[in-house]
């Protein structure tokens, strides 16, 4: 189930036809997913020598060139498409959509086709963005004209709606798989999507007439409410910091607001099939891309020397020379580019205290919690930016939502006074309502279940391997649990009772779709996880309404909430007779396993935890410093 | 059908490893039909939805895979020993090709219905627009009908039908002169208006009130009459007006006499005010041009707004009858392309069997030869594409660019590779010329062993400029130690050429 694969098969096999010199014509959905799916190269080396949007209206007239368009049925683009063909400017069209045609817009299309121009009718269902192979995004990052959210947070935008089942069934046709549907139960709009796509499986019935696997796929549908924390947190490996840090937007990142950038840098291009080093370390910690880029600088370097003035002597060191210039130019371009990247990931690390800053969120995300004191101290510190203090509050609330209500408005109070405004203040409470501890369906952070405690008491003693990477998303759980069979099916039921334990059985292709966004460090966990069980051959791919970074994340709930009922901006009702007997369920463990800061084992885990930090702070530091010296050698920066 | 329980019962049945073992069997003719890509135009085939009922109908297994691929498993009947519930066994690195329907065939019949409405009337309408193509610009050479200089000079229908540039010269009474013998004078040009007649019908003067389009009402001097050559109605002539009119009700259109191109012509005024402007002495030096697109206004033949549509398809079918250089030179570049594509393997294979030999054959030379010239050939061809005339920041611009990166990608590939692996047998050759079995003629063998240096020369002097560009002083330095020292080489041998 490799999405990038599915996409690049469509776009070579559209582009391919006719041959002749084309001109290639994409609306505005479609534009990324080409330019994700095939370089320049490959659109030229079959004859594409244009590629423009249909809805332009400057084009001129070529009347030799014929004309491919990738289009996806919306109302804009088959309104742009009729005009076009209603005064052709190329000679034959080929029309290819990315999802089904209705019949009617089959026949407005051939209305408009007066000069009996069109050649081809097609349905390619490449009707998303393929970001990694076992990552897809269906583009749509609501903001308040395109919105996710209905009147509530647990209803569908009815445009949102028809655009989510539009992709999942691109996503199910383009890989030939037709599923069975389960949903998270807490989620209306889990429910609501289920039974849309279940619909419109069955309505087009001739489309998803496959021959029956041993085991059907699964389509899972989640809601990002179950898990707010992931999209809050700070990224630390490279490909999700880069996101975080700088945003990456369809295999492309900005850096003009890097201060000295090159202009050849100031866009730049970070996609795995057409990048070598970020293909084998996109996955990789902050520190251990470090190391590995330290390596291909050295490699570089040593590469150079090879073309010094000493070592080229002779014609045949010539001829060796001009052979691997152009490769030896391209992997400079490519160092520098890393380079340059991983130096403004750096600075930007440096500059907004996110060390700090993620120490104590990671704490935050799981088990083991962290005191207010240093919440509290972070947040009155001058040198954390306003936005990062809002992240922690935030985080900390949904942390401490039922046990400490008083420490949540004293926070929210120190954030009016060290630089948030009032409104972004109000989001914490937002939080709560739209996705705080009554709303999801999960132990979150593991600390209800005593099982789930001394699992992580566990792990606390025998050490993390990374401070920064402690957090797991709750994906994974619930990954594990699924493929262990013990995914309850009263908290993920599946659409149509079947009857029959469905539920035990391992499936081995697993279609996630997240409502509201997925992560790239859920994309992380999927990929890992997908390497690790290939030997058993399961195959994972997620998915979602877009791919969040936290700002991004916070915006989307921000446009939203102001659609919500005014009392999302209030503070949740607390059963405060809750959390206490909460407490007592856990009697004596309670004291030695954890709860608020302070008992005797919790301690000694976030001791150790502490000079391990330190130690992996220095580790990466000091690594930066060489990367930094190495590429200063070089002159190269 | 209930497509749960089944699923569950095969599940049940596989469970059974025997089963398992069998299943993939009976799979394998399905397999090529799964890796062939069907390069049929999908209008060939018949659409697949009847065909894939049909075959659920009967059983699960017999579907098949990839609809498609469906006609050529649907022509050759399964075996029979598969019918028996067969799931597809899981293969984990396998991915099927996607779906993709072909709607191409609902999209021809429902142009064709829509077509067949409308085509009478549109034949007729498009016969009539070739012989008024004919009546008004005649092709050069032909005889010239004496009505045609008439309406060179006076639009038919002008009110005013004097020579207006001398206006100013008049008084009242001659203009009103003028226009009473402009009336009489109509006569002397009813043959042209009869002939236009002739092809179509005119609707009556007194039939029309109002114009179709836009409602405005006719007045005989600031909304006159104008009758579409084309269908016969009559319409208005009036400017854009939002929102009445957001397109003009009536063009006029004129065929250039040596291109034969349609061409839309602006509404010029034939009621004097323009005129006037135009001879405006402080306008004077644009007279020249005023008067040749007034010309043209007066050649224009009317159509109205519905008919635009049949004017629109017989320019675009002139268009892409006509062949412009560009497109010459483009199907030339491509063939050359697709020749040295052929070559090369030969080329390579040739190689391969002489690379024990140090003495290159003559084949083997002469081949080598004949791909540089052909690469020399495809690169002069990609430049001159480059560089044909043509309005900067256009389309055509672009995609000329678009071609000549392509052709560096396509010598990048084939040719600097190309260059070097023969070249230690040509450097043996080089320095012992007189041994070569290839000795033909001692000019075109220096010439030839020239040729490399020569292009690397020029390579490396590029490299040059670019490390200097990047400021790589280094590899500029090393570049050009390197070029001082292929220099002297190519000095070499010319000097012992001539020796």
């Amino acid at each position: 189930m490799d999405v990038v694969k599915a996409v690049e098969t469509y776009i070579t096999k559209l582009v391919s036809t006719p041959s002749a010199m084309k001109v290639l014509l994409l609306d505005a959905h479609t534009t990324p997913i080409v330019s994700l799916a095939a370089t320049q190269s490959t659109l030229l080396s079959h004859q594409v020598y244009l590629t423009d949007r249909v809805d332009n209206p400057q084009r001129n007239r070529m009347p030799h060139m014929k004309c491919v368009c990738f289009l996806q049925p919306n109302e804009d683009s088959i309104e742009a498409v009729s005009s076009e063909l209603r005064e052709p400017k190329y000679a034959d069209y080929y029309l290819y959509f990315s999802n089904i045609l209705s019949k009617s817009t089959i026949e407005r299309l051939a209305e408009a086709d007066e000069f009996e121009v069109v050649r081809e009718v097609q349905e390619y269902f490449a009707d998303y963005a393929p970001l990694l192979p076992s990552l897809f995004s269906l583009n749509h990052i609501p903001t308040e004209d395109r919105p996710l959210y209905g009147s509530s947070p647990n209803t569908w935008d009815d445009a949102a709606l028809g655009r989510s089942v539009q992709g999942i069934i691109a996503v199910l046709l383009s890989l030939r798989k037709k599923p069975v549907i389960r949903y998270e139960k807490m989620s209306g709009m889990a429910k609501k999507l289920a039974n849309e796509v279940h619909h419109r499986i069955q309505s087009d019935s001739t489309l998803f007439d496959f021959r029956p696997t041993v085991v059907s796929p699964l389509l899972i549908i989640l809601d990002r409410r179950n898990d707010p924390v992931t999209p809050l947190l700070t990224q630390w490996t490279y490909q999700a910091m880069v996101h975080e840090l700088l945003g990456i937007h369809n295999g492309r990142v900005n850096l003009t607001m890097v201060p000295d950038i090159r202009p050849e840098l100031s866009e730049i291009t970070l996609t795995t099939p057409t990048d070598p080093f970020f293909q084998a370390h996109h996955l990789a910690t902050f520190g251990d891309l470090g190391t590995s880029l330290k390596n291909y600088v050295q490699s570089y370097q040593s590469r150079s020397l090879a073309q010094s003035p000493s070592a080229i002597n002779s014609i045949s060191d010539m001829k060796r020379f001009v052979e691997e210039y152009p490769e030896f130019r391209k992997l400079g371009g490519n160092v520098s580019k890393h380079v340059a990247l991983v130096g403004e990931l750096s600075r930007l690390v440096d500059r907004d205290r996110l060390l700090d800053v993620g120490e104590v969120e990671q704490g935050l995300a799981t088990s083991s919690g962290y005191d207010f004191k240093t919440v509290q101290a972070l947040v009155t510190n001058n040198a954390v930016p306003a936005w990062n203090k809002l992240r922690i509050v935030i985080l900390y609330a949904l942390r401490y939502q039922k046990s400490q209500t008083g420490n949540i408005a004293s926070l929210i109070n120190l954030l009016l006074a060290n630089g948030v405004s009032r409104e972004e203040a109000g989001l914490v409470y937002v939080f709560l309502n739209i996705a705080g501890s009554d709303q999801r369906q999960d132990d979150l952070f593991s600390t209800e279940s005593l099982l789930a405690k001394g699992k992580s008491a566990l792990k606390g003693l025998k050490g993390v391997e990374n401070v920064y990477t402690q957090h797991n998303p709750h994906l994974s759980q619930t990954l594990e649990n699924l493929l262990k069979g013990r995914l309850k099916e009263s908290s993920y039921p599946f659409l149509e009772s079947s009857g029959t334990n469905l539920g035990l059985q391992r499936p081995q292709d697993i279609i996630i779709f997240i409502i509201g966004g997925t992560t790239y460090e859920e994309a992380r966990t999927v990929t890992l996880l997908n390497q690790e069980v290939n030997s058993v051959g399961t195959q994972i791919l997620l998915g979602g309404t877009c791919v969040h970074n936290s700002s991004s994340y916070v915006e989307m709930i921000r446009a939203a909430a102001k659609k919500f009922p005014p009392s999302v901006y209030e503070p949740p009702p607390e059963s405060a007779s809750n959390a206490p007997s909460l407490n007592l369920n856990l009697g004596g463990v309670n004291v030695t396993l954890g709860g608020p800061a302070g008992t005797g084992l919790y301690r000694t885990s976030s001791d150790n935890v502490g000079m391990q930090t330190e130690g992996i702070k220095d580790g990466v530091r000091s690594l930066f410093d060489k990367v930094k010296q190495g590429v200063d050698k070089i002159g190269f920066s | 059908m209930s497509e749960p329980p089944t699923v569950n019962q095969n599940f049940a049945s596989t469970s059974n490893p025997r089963r398992l073992l069998a299943a993939p069997q009976p799979i394998g003719p399905a397999t090529p039909s799964l890796t062939q890509s069907p390069s049929r135009s999908p209008s060939q085939l018949p659409p697949p939805q009847p065909l894939l009922k049909a075959a659920g109908s009967t059983s699960l297994s017999t579907q098949p895979v990839a609809s498609p691929a469906s006609s050529t498993q649907g022509t050759n009947p399964p075996p029979p020993k598969a019918t028996n519930r067969l799931l597809a066994p899981y293969r984990p690195g396998f991915q099927p090709k996607g779906v993709y329907r072909p709607r191409t065939d609902e999209f021809f019949l429902a142009r064709k219905t829509k077509a067949d409405s409308g085509r009478i009337e549109r034949t007729k309408l498009e016969r009539r627009l070739e012989k008024l193509i004919h009546l008004h610009f005649p092709v050069d050479g032909e005889e010239s009908a004496g009505p045609k200089r008439i309406v060179e000079q006076r639009r038919a229908s002008s009110f005013f039908d004097l020579d207006i540039s001398s206006i100013k010269n008049m008084d009242a009474a001659e203009i009103w002169k003028g226009v009473i013998k402009s009336q009489a004078f109509q006569g002397a040009k009813s043959d042209i208006r009869a002939a236009e007649q002739r092809i179509t019908p005119w609707q009556e003067d007194s039939a029309a009130s109002k114009c179709p389009f836009c409602h405005a009402s006719f007045h005989p001097l600031t909304n006159r009459k104008h009758h579409c050559r084309l269908c016969g109605q009559i319409v208005c002539s009036l400017p854009i007006k939002r929102p009445q009119r957001s397109e003009p009700c009536s063009i006029l259109f004129i065929v250039d006499s040596k291109t034969r191109q349609i061409e839309e012509v602006g509404e010029g005024v034939d009621y004097g005010v323009r005129k006037k402007r135009s001879i405006d002495p402080s306008r004077k030096g644009k007279l020249e041009d005023t008067l040749s697109e007034d010309e043209k206004f007066l050649k224009g033949v009317r159509i109205c707004r519905n008919c635009k549509p049949i004017l629109a398809r017989e320019r675009y079918r002139q268009d892409v009858m006509r062949i412009p250089i560009f497109i010459r030179l483009y199907e030339a570049f491509v063939s050359l392309e697709k020749e040295i594509e052929e070559w090369l393997p030969q080329f390579q294979e040739l190689l391969s069997t002489l690379s024990n030999d140090h003495q290159p054959t003559k084949e083997a030379s002469t081949a080598r030869k004949r791909l540089l010239d052909a690469f020399a050939e495809y690169d002069a061809l990609s430049k001159r594409l480059r560089n044909l005339p043509c309005p900067p920041g256009s389309s055509q611009d672009r995609v000329q660019l678009a071609i000549l990166t392509r052709a560096n990608i396509f010598l990048q590939k084939n040719m600097f590779p190309l260059q070097f692996i023969p070249k230690p047998k040509n450097g043996v050759s080089n320095t012992q010329p007189s041994e070569g079995p290839p000795i033909v003629d001692p000019d075109s063998e220096l010439a030839y062993a020239l040729q490399p240096l020569l292009e690397q020369e020029a390579l490396l002097e590029s490299f040059v400029g670019e490390a200097m560009a990047h400021r790589k002083f280094e590899d500029a330095k090393t570049l050009k130690a390197n070029l001082a020292e292929i220099r002297l080489e190519i000095d070499r041998m010319l000097s012992g050429g001539t020796a």
